[in-house]
């Protein structure tokens, strides 16, 4: 029995870019991506894809993760048929039968973070398991300041902007990334605490449309030297 | 009505004068500002105010006039701030650096397109109620601020369980702004939002950068 595996969610089209998760950047699937940092990282046992889409069922196959099956109306988030709790029992349940018992600690691991490393991935797992008052561990990135919030009619509204402070003064702004770990057999309230490892801001780029992609592949290259 | 523009050149946070950055395309990145600005066929008249005293020991740059503008406003183009910009903008009217509307671009967004900064004067003009037109760019919500000292982080921008897509969206403040001065004289000053994509308000901060905005000028052509 295995103690370690990976979570991936991942639906054959996407809503902000059609078929993102097979897109190639450099030549690459975005899944491939995630995939080969996954595997790079030691401590996981192993990789579960979830997915409808027989394409991507088979590149997980390829690349040595086990893909497990996602019903057609487990595929739109807000299509009222399932809870997100429903979509975590569904492919928890599998990843269970599959491993013959429970994980101890589960990865969910978003491959929209192309450019998410290894060594994050370590890093976040020593933290979660060095702290025995912690159940799970986030991933964030910096977001520098300066920001607004459109308000309707009366136009733009400063959030976090003033022009009488220096912009290396504000305190740090971080956004929560989709890639988390979770210990599974602790229960209690105690020990719920939620512990953060803030990670580079490039780690941080996330694949919504087909502007990121130059942004993602000018860093992919960068990353490869 | 006149129109005019400035590039503004603020060397007070720079280790090494971002103006001077030579871009792959064989111009730097002030010439690259004014090659923008240049490509916007409304503008009738372009300066640059720059604190630089490099530059500002010349009058002229590329044949473009360099207006110092003082040490203390360098901090005060903060296209958001009304009170400030309203000041400042009164002062310059005054010497007659600003024209009946103004278009201010902060040399360090040089991936910014003309023709989005077109766009954004059309977009000026057809909102009689705005006095200044900012382009932006949306950031993502599930925002956290750290509390230092005890590595924790408080939840500042976000609804557990809640989509991104169902917050209310937040944006990035490009360093460029159409100003309508008569409006932002004599009404409320309100400022909307000419939205851009985030290659477009990439902000060039280091030497490094330049590799960025070579690769998308490539990619671009």
């Amino acid at each position: 029995m295995e103690r370690v595996a990976t979570l991936i969610k991942v639906r054959g089209f996407g809503s902000t870019l059609e078929g993102k998760n097979m897109y190639p950047l450099n030549g690459t699937p975005v899944l491939e991506h995630a995939l080969r940092t996954l595997k790079n990282a030691s401590f996981i046992d192993k990789v579960y894809v979830w997915s409808e889409s027989k394409e991507i069922q088979a590149l997980t196959q390829r690349l040595g993760a086990v893909p497990i099956d996602r019903p057609l109306s487990m595929v739109h988030y807000h299509s009222g048929f399932h809870s997100e709790q429903e979509f975590n029992l569904n492919s928890l349940n599998q990843m269970k039968a599959d491993n013959n018992g429970p994980f101890e600690v589960i990865i969910n691991f978003n491959c929209n973070y192309v450019l998410f490393r290894t060594i994050s991935l370590e890093k976040m797992f020593d933290k979660l398991m060095n702290d025995p008052t912690a159940r799970s561990i986030i991933a964030l990135a910096p977001v520098a300041p300066g920001l607004c919030l459109d308000n309707g009619r009366y136009g733009l509204f400063p959030f976090m902007n003033d022009a009488n402070i220096q912009r290396e003064d504000y305190p740090n702004i971080y956004r929560k990334l989709g890639i988390s770990m979770l210990k599974c057999g602790l229960q209690y309230a105690a020990l719920q605490k939620q512990i953060y490892l803030p990670v580079s801001r490039e780690e941080g780029i996330d694949l919504h449309d087909e502007e990121d992609t130059l942004i993602l592949e000018y860093h992919l290259k960068k990353q490869k030297g | 009505m006149k129109i005019t523009a400035s590039v503004i050149n603020d060397i007070s946070k720079d280790d090494n004068p971002v103006w001077k950055f030579s871009l792959s395309a064989g111009e730097n990145v002030l010439d690259n500002a004014l090659d923008i600005l240049q490509h916007v066929p409304i503008l009738e008249e372009i300066c640059i105010f720059s604190n630089d005293p490099e530059l500002n020991a010349s009058e002229k740059y590329q044949g473009i006039v360099v207006q110092p503008f003082d040490q203390r406003l360098a901090y005060n183009f903060n296209f958001l701030d009304n009170l400030k910009l309203h000041n400042e903008c009164f002062t310059l009217q005054k010497t007659g650096s600003l024209g009946d509307i103004h278009l201010f671009l902060d040399i360090h967004y040089p991936l910014l397109q003309a023709a989005s900064l077109l766009r954004m004067f059309h977009s000026l003009m057809e909102n009689r109620f705005a006095s200044k037109v900012i382009p932006v760019y949306s950031i993502d919500p599930h925002l956290y601020l750290e509390i230092p000292g005890n590595d924790q982080y408080l939840n500042l921008w976000g609804q557990q369980g809640l989509d991104r897509q169902q917050h209310p969206p937040l944006f990035r403040a490009v360093g460029c702004c159409f100003i309508h001065c008569g409006r932002l004289q004599g009404m409320q000053p309100l400022t909307f939002p000419f939205n851009i994509n985030q290659v477009e308000g990439f902000k060039l901060s280091s030497k490094a950068d330049t590799n960025f905005v070579d690769y998308v000028m490539k990619n671009q052509q």
